[in-house]
């Protein structure tokens, strides 16, 4: 699995401690005569490692627990109905001031007050959109680059009613706007919106660039013009022997080379700010095509699972315990011969640990232990350890 | 009845803190996270090329202060929030309000790498204004500021008038931090379609100030005219080469109450953030569970790793027996 994580992989180190198990047992050592005083079963062996694996898998589990074993954060991609949207924003002073240009009072919020609070609820009907937010007044700004973070694209939104600048400059806006999509952003569901109170005449150069980019990376345009009293509308004519300049109706011209572009184009013109938010509802419902959009799980802490599956091992262990029947329990029974009986008893004890089905397993070492004789450790598996010289406590307690 | 084996209260206690570590105990810690406003210089004066990238070619101001600022404000402890903006002229641009850094990392990096000379709207460079400006901008969001400049006023300040800051000291914390090499260098200019066709020389830039009405006795400057040179002729300087300018900018800072510090690598100019803005303490659940796994692996190891120390210990006793193990 590639999403794990540890916080700690140091702690990993401490995974050698898993062998202990596979040297030692928890049970008590019995000195016993012969393993083969019990006979050989499958049921005792089965146990017998499930005692020993347990053990190593309690102590596998807490050390991972320890090193902070995680589910790293990933991230699915997603299918929804939305669009990649490059919200490309006036920040010019008049956008400061109300659609009946005054300055802003208590009773009517200005132009950039009342985008942001529209805009903010249109990003967040919208979870499926990633969206990129420009700014532009005398030189095109990139805020923030295309997001499915909607945090971002609300503090973006959020610093449109900030004092703005100068000028207005359309057309390097747009083509900053043109290059904000990312290969990601399918093209079938690209849009720019550009919200704007104004509009201006655009170089002849930027004209051409702007041609250039539409025919190469078409997408659906929007304009949402904020009319203020008293300007100048879209649709508005000169009347007959006034000039048609770009430079007297700019808003107009605007319009007629957006018409030229080529692409999907729609223009609002709003008057106040339910014109506005009609005007954005209308984008949302146009705006709804397949996009693929990526959401970010976040991480998943696992230290938890590991030690209840540590605890739940470390329970059949001390059951394993608890059902633990020493020889010299079995004292009062016809289980071992007397004299057999008497090696354990008096015999200084420690020794073989067994419960009674492990002992079974037990390979004969001696006819009888002599309580002086140590046998060096034979590594491997289980085999007994036969060491009597000294009571250990296990044998001092009973 | 018999005393239960110790193995078998080893076994238990690991059982009971395993258990214990399960069930995940949390305690409440604090941890001191900021929230801050990065305001980059993008005049033409840092355009200057006094600063080395990972691979040694020179490196432009704005950029040094685009890698290493996206790299410093990701060390800052999570729960933190970052705005940015920009300056040039006499004030400043918010581009977003700040956002939580951790959530949001791709979009503050993006938008840094994004931070471009162009974006300026005028030439001038009023280092000074814009602080006070953007101290005026953040008082009411209640948050701190990271100014990122070289320090270099352009046109140069009046040497005659002291500046001075009449906002709250205390209002909005951070600090100034300065950009730039101490040796001066060239600034590279830009034609109309900003292509670099050269460097700035003395005769491009003024050298002295020429804003309000002409020093007390001005006329006894050379060049002096009344109505054609008020301020007397335009003498020679270097305002069209540029260094940090950390001793105006310390003065700066101490007016109005903000720190000031070098532009480093980003693990200094997080430390400088931290140390300088207002650290605000949030509650974050600190997992104890450490604690209890950790002993319950200390039982289990002690369950399986005392028997055979023991035997090692007893072995070893009858013939070292000056040298006891006990």
């Amino acid at each position: 699995m590639t999403g794990l994580g540890f916080d700690h992989p140091w702690a990993l180190l401490l995974l050698p401690l898993a062998l202990l198990p596979f040297l030692v047992s928890p049970l008590r050592l019995s000195g016993v005569p012969s393993a083969e005083v019990a006979p050989e079963d499958t049921l005792s062996r089965a146990v017998g490692a499930g005692i020993v694996a347990l053990g190593a898998l309690a102590i596998v589990l807490l050390v991972l627990g320890l090193s902070g074993l995680h589910r790293r954060d990933h991230v699915v991609e997603r299918t929804g109905v939305g669009a990649n949207i490059v919200l490309l924003i006036d920040r010019s002073s008049s956008m400061d001031s109300t659609f009946a240009n005054r300055r802003p009072d208590g009773a009517e919020e200005s132009k950039s007050v009342a985008a942001r609070r529209l805009l903010t609820d249109f990003a967040a009907r919208r979870p499926a959109d990633r969206v990129a937010v420009a700014a532009f007044s005398t030189a095109p700004m990139l805020v923030i680059p295309m997001t499915d973070k909607h945090d971002a694209v609300r503090a973006a939104i959020g610093a449109i009613d900030r004092p703005g600048l100068a000028h207005t400059d359309v057309g390097r806006g747009l083509s900053l706007a043109f290059s904000m999509f990312d290969e990601t952003s399918t093209e079938t569901s690209r849009a720019i919106v550009l919200v704007s109170d104004g509009a201006a005449v655009i170089d002849r150069r930027v004209q051409d660039a702007l041609r250039a980019a539409a025919a190469r990376d078409p997408v659906r345009l929007y304009w949402l013009f904020l009319r203020t009293a008293g300007a100048r509308g879209i649709t508005d004519r000169p009347p007959p022997g006034d000039p048609d300049s770009p430079q007297t109706y700019p808003e107009r011209h605007l319009d007629i080379f957006f018409k030229t572009l080529g692409l999907p184009y729609r223009s609002f013109e709003a008057r106040s700010a339910g014109e506005v938010s009609d005007a954005i509802r209308e984008i949302d419902q146009l705006e709804q095509r397949p996009t693929l959009y990526s959401e970010t799980i976040p991480r998943q802490d696992l230290d938890w699972l590991c030690y209840w599956a540590a605890a739940g091992a470390l329970l059949l262990l001390l059951a394993a315990k608890l059902s633990e029947r020493r020889l010299e329990d079995w004292e009062g029974e016809a289980l071992l011969p007397s004299p057999l009986r008497g090696g354990v008893g008096g015999g200084g004890g420690a020794g073989e640990g067994a419960t009674r089905i492990v002992a079974s397993r037990r390979r004969a070492l001696h006819s009888a232990p002599p309580p002086t004789l140590a046998l060096p450790r034979k590594g491997g598996g289980n085999a007994p350890d036969v060491h009597s010289q000294q009571p250990d406590s296990g044998r001092a307690a009973s | 009845m018999r005393r239960p084996d110790w193995r078998t209260v080893a076994l238990g206690a690991a059982l009971a803190l395993g258990v214990v570590a399960a069930l995940q105990p949390e305690t409440e810690a604090e941890r001191p996270t900021y929230d801050v406003v990065a305001f980059v210089d993008i005049t033409g004066s840092m355009n200057a090329r006094d600063y080395r990238d990972a691979s040694g070619r020179p490196q432009s101001r704005l950029e040094a202060v685009k890698t290493r600022l996206s790299t410093a404000v990701g060390r800052l402890p999570c729960g933190s929030k970052m705005g940015l903006g920009v300056f040039t002229e006499r004030r400043v641009f918010l581009l977003f309000e700040p956002m939580d850094i951790c959530r949001n990392y791709g979009a503050i990096a993006g938008a840094i790498a994004g931070l471009d000379w162009r974006m300026g709207w005028e030439g001038d460079s009023r280092v000074a204004s814009a602080v006070f400006a953007a101290l005026d901008m953040l008082a009411p969001m209640n948050a701190d500021i990271v100014f990122l400049t070289d320090g270099q006023e352009a046109p140069p300040m009046r040497t005659d008038m002291p500046l001075e800051y009449s906002g709250d000291k205390d209002k909005v914390k951070g600090l100034l931090v300065g950009v730039g090499g101490t040796e001066l260098v060239p600034i590279p200019k830009h034609d109309d379609f900003g292509r670099e066709t050269g460097f700035y020389a003395m005769e491009d830039v003024p050298q002295a100030s020429r804003l309000g009405p002409p020093p007390t006795g001005a006329e006894n400057l050379p060049g002096y005219n009344a109505r054609n040179a008020p301020f007397g002729e335009m003498p020679a300087g270097e305002e069209h080469l540029t260094s940090v300018r950390e001793s105006y900018l310390g003065d700066l800072g101490r007016m109005t109450g903000l720190g000031y510090a070098r532009l480093d690598q980003p693990d200094a100019l997080a430390q400088a953030i931290a140390a300088n803005a207002r650290p605000r303490p949030v509650p974050v659940a600190v997992d104890l569970s450490p604690l209890p796994a950790a002993a319950a692996l200390l039982a289990l190891v002690a369950l399986y790793g005392v028997p055979p120390l023991a035997r090692l210990g007893r072995r070893r006793a009858p013939t070292h027996a000056s040298r006891s193990f006990n």
